[in-house]
């Protein structure tokens, strides 16, 4: 089936079946469950490489399926190390740099993942990162892509690491945590989810990422 | 798969020994491989034995202990000391010396004790001190079969050598197994010619040391001297003291109470009856000068007689008051009548007469005065004499008294010498019942040669048990540090716990490239 929902795209932006699955399950549980939370979502990590990109865009393609049923908007925030372009394949910019320092019209910078899905990439804005996402814009953008789509989903750069976050979260408020198991040391998650909580934002629920189960399958189901 | 506490622990160890998989076989492997190499790698043993007898030299029981739990303590004490002689620096480095090729002789013939203090010794002792600590390792003492009750005893020494043979002098240290078994025979029969030389060297100086004991002069001089205080002290006895001896004792015997029962005493108790009759012979004198005064006078009329003689005369009291009464009378006829008349003349006679009489009677109490005086000198002239015997004869016991406590001591001090002497006597005699009857040790079997094809080989299977175990107790304490130390989440109840956050979902790692274009 969902080798089928794959085939359906008009791109050939593929996710892996597994993933897929598992994608599901995450936008299920964010959106599908009843939790207060609001139609942008942050995604952030403690530290660098927890896979935040891949899990924003997994969680993209998969909530896009089938295709239509909801539109989705990617937004790259993370001007550190901007990735999420190369994952799908497409340009770098113009983008939300853009869109903020010029006035571009935020239209201008879309560029279409498949269907239901649209891709607001990193753009340029120098050194000035800080004040960038500090500004009013940030917060006009966010309003016109809350009102555009049904779920704007942004990937933003690691908290522990850089002031961006935490800045991002006057104006986006619910944050979703992603770690990655055996690796992020307890303290580590503790520090972001408090430095984010301190700057107003929610942390709605983590996700564990990379997960392994080091206990063979014929001894989990005997012990 | 249930959710009970056992089986969730069961479950946790399980995750914390699974998790670190490769690390925990690496770890256990190693282990494994590295006694199990070491094992197969490490030298040969070959073990030579040399098994003695020890009995006594005489025939019979020397310990003359019926009890065999004594005798046992005995056979046992034995062995222990020949472990002890076996072990010595000397011996060891005297079988060293002897495989080194260098002269193991005493210095002069029959006299080993001059080899064992030989600088030589002491020299290579210094020189070698590593060769034999290893050597004292590799040397053994035991008694098959435990010490027997009986007076014979076998005993065993055990010497092992390794393929390595470090002990061994330099020319000798191949590695082959025909020289190491060889090697462990030589170095035996080294071992134990050194053992028996050195045992007959301590046997004949045990000896020698009881003789010795016995040869002393002391208790004689002792005796001797014991015996001439005593004699000494019985002709005193005999001849000087005699009747005394009972008076001596007593004084030797209250000097220590007090000294006053000597002259002192005697002297003052006949002062005193001296001083009395000097006192009588002075009153007695003077009332004897008092009466003779008188009676110089002329004139009887005249004549006064002292009270103290009147007190003790009546015959005088009543011419007194007759002399009184004729004077009455004649006082009162005298105013009235003439000298011629009848009565006066009469009184006047009577009066002389009596008068008369009172001289003589004076005369006769000085007669009888000197008569006392002349008892009272010669009963003091008496006393004087016994005092002065007194006095020579107390001065004469005190020298004896002296004399007699001086050789009393003398005696004592000696019997106390030669008691002192006699209980050294009586541990003698022991030595002397040993030195009698001396332990001699015989070989019974010499060094056996071991079989170069039969070394003494590692347990192997028992080395790689414990290795195994050794190798599993330290895979499990890394792997259970490491996760106790290891803070990463590892599952969704642990992100709970600690974040107090809920986990929205939980993506597994997967393989190859998640998200694909082309």
């Amino acid at each position: 089936m969902t080798e089928l929902a794959s085939a359906q795209r008009p791109s050939d932006v593929r996710l892996n079946a597994r993933a897929q699955e598992a994608y599901h399950g995450l936008w299920a549980s964010l959106f599908y469950s009843g939790r207060p939370i609001g139609r942008t979502v942050m995604f952030a990590a403690a530290a660098e490489g927890e896979g935040v990109t891949t899990t924003a865009c997994g969680l993209a393609l998969a909530g896009s399926l089938p295709a239509g049923s909801s539109r989705v908007a990617l937004v790259d925030f993370n001007f550190r190390h901007p990735c999420l372009h190369e994952v799908l394949g497409l340009r770098a910019g113009p983008g939300v740099g853009e869109i903020l320092l010029k006035g571009l019209a935020p239209d201008a910078a879309m560029q279409p993942v498949c269907q239901g899905l649209d891709f607001y990439p990193v753009g340029q804005v120098g050194s000035r990162v800080a004040d960038v996402l500090r500004s009013q814009a940030v917060v006009e953008l966010m309003t016109t892509l809350g009102g555009g789509y049904d779920h704007v989903l942004v990937d933003v750069a690691p908290v522990n690491q850089y002031p961006d976050a935490a800045v991002l979260a006057s104006a986006i408020k619910d944050v979703v945590l992603v770690v990655q198991a055996d690796r992020t040391p307890r303290e580590a998650v503790w520090q972001a989810r408090k430095r984010l909580e301190s700057a107003g934002a929610k942390v709605v629920g983590l996700v564990m990422n990379m997960r392994t189960y080091p206990i063979p399958e014929f001894l989990y189901h005997r012990v | 798969m249930s959710d009970t506490y056992t089986s969730r622990t069961l479950r946790e160890i399980t995750r914390i020994v699974a998790s670190r998989f490769h690390g925990v076989v690496l770890i256990f492997l190693a282990v494994v491989i590295f006694i199990a190499a070491a094992t197969i790698v490490s030298p040969r043993w070959y073990r030579s034995h040399v098994t003695l007898l020890a009995r006594p030299g005489v025939a019979g029981n020397p310990l003359e202990a019926s009890e065999a739990g004594v005798l046992r303590d005995n056979v046992s004490l034995f062995v222990m000391t020949q472990r002890e002689i076996v072990a010595s620096d000397f011996v060891l480095a005297s079988a060293l010396m002897k495989l080194d090729g260098l002269p193991v002789a005493p210095e002069a013939p029959g006299q080993a004790a001059s080899w064992y203090g030989s600088p030589r010794v002491g020299a290579f002792i210094r020189e070698n001190a590593k060769r034999l600590r290893q050597l004292k390792e590799q040397v053994s003492v035991v008694t098959p079969g435990g010490p027997d009750a009986t007076f014979t005893q076998n005993f065993t020494i055990r010497v092992d050598c390794s393929t390595s043979a470090k002990t061994m002098p330099e020319g000798r240290r191949d590695s082959s197994r025909q020289a190491a078994a060889m090697r462990a025979h030589d170095l035996a029969e080294a071992v134990k010619e050194a053992y028996l030389m050195r045992f007959a060297e301590l046997e004949s100086r045990r000896s020698r040391q009881a003789l010795d004991l016995l040869e002393n002069q002391a208790l004689a001089s002792a005796r001797l001297r014991l015996e001439g205080a005593a004699t000494a002290f019985r002709d005193f006895i005999d001849n000087e003291l005699r009747g005394d001896l009972l008076q001596v004792i007593n004084m030797v015997g209250g000097r220590a109470v007090g000294a006053e029962t000597g002259d002192a005493s005697l002297a003052t108790r006949f002062r005193g009856e001296i001083n009395k009759l000097d006192e009588q012979i002075a009153q007695v004198g003077a009332l004897r000068a008092a009466i003779d005064k008188e009676l110089a006078k002329s004139d009887d009329a005249d004549l006064v007689i002292p009270d103290a003689v009147t007190a003790g005369n009546p015959s005088i009291q009543t011419l007194q008051a007759k002399i009184i009464d004729a004077k009455i009378v004649l006082n009162s006829l005298v105013p009235r009548y003439t000298d011629a008349h009848q009565e006066v003349s009469h009184t006047r006679g009577e009066l002389a007469l009596v008068q008369a009489d009172l001289r003589g009677e004076l005369t006769k109490q000085s007669d009888r005065l000197a008569q006392e005086l002349a008892v009272l000198q010669a009963r003091r002239a008496v006393l004087a004499g016994r005092v002065e015997e007194d006095r020579r004869r107390v001065d004469e016991l005190a020298g004896k008294v002296a004399r007699y406590d001086q050789l009393q001591r003398s005696v004592e001090s000696a019997q106390a010498i030669f008691n002192e002497e006699q209980r050294r006597v009586v541990s003698a005699v022991t030595a002397e019942k040993l030195a009698q009857n001396p332990v001699l040790v015989s070989t019974l079997d010499d060094a056996t040669y071991p079989d170069p094809r039969e070394p003494r080989r590692p347990i192997i299977w028992l080395n790689l048990l414990i290795a195994a175990l050794g190798g599993l107790v330290l895979a499990l304490a890394y792997a259970f540090l490491a996760d106790h130390f290891d803070h990463s989440i590892k599952s969704v109840d642990e992100a709970e716990r600690y974040l107090g956050v809920p986990v929205l979902a939980s993506v597994p790692r997967i393989r190859g490239r998640i998200i694909s274009h082309t």
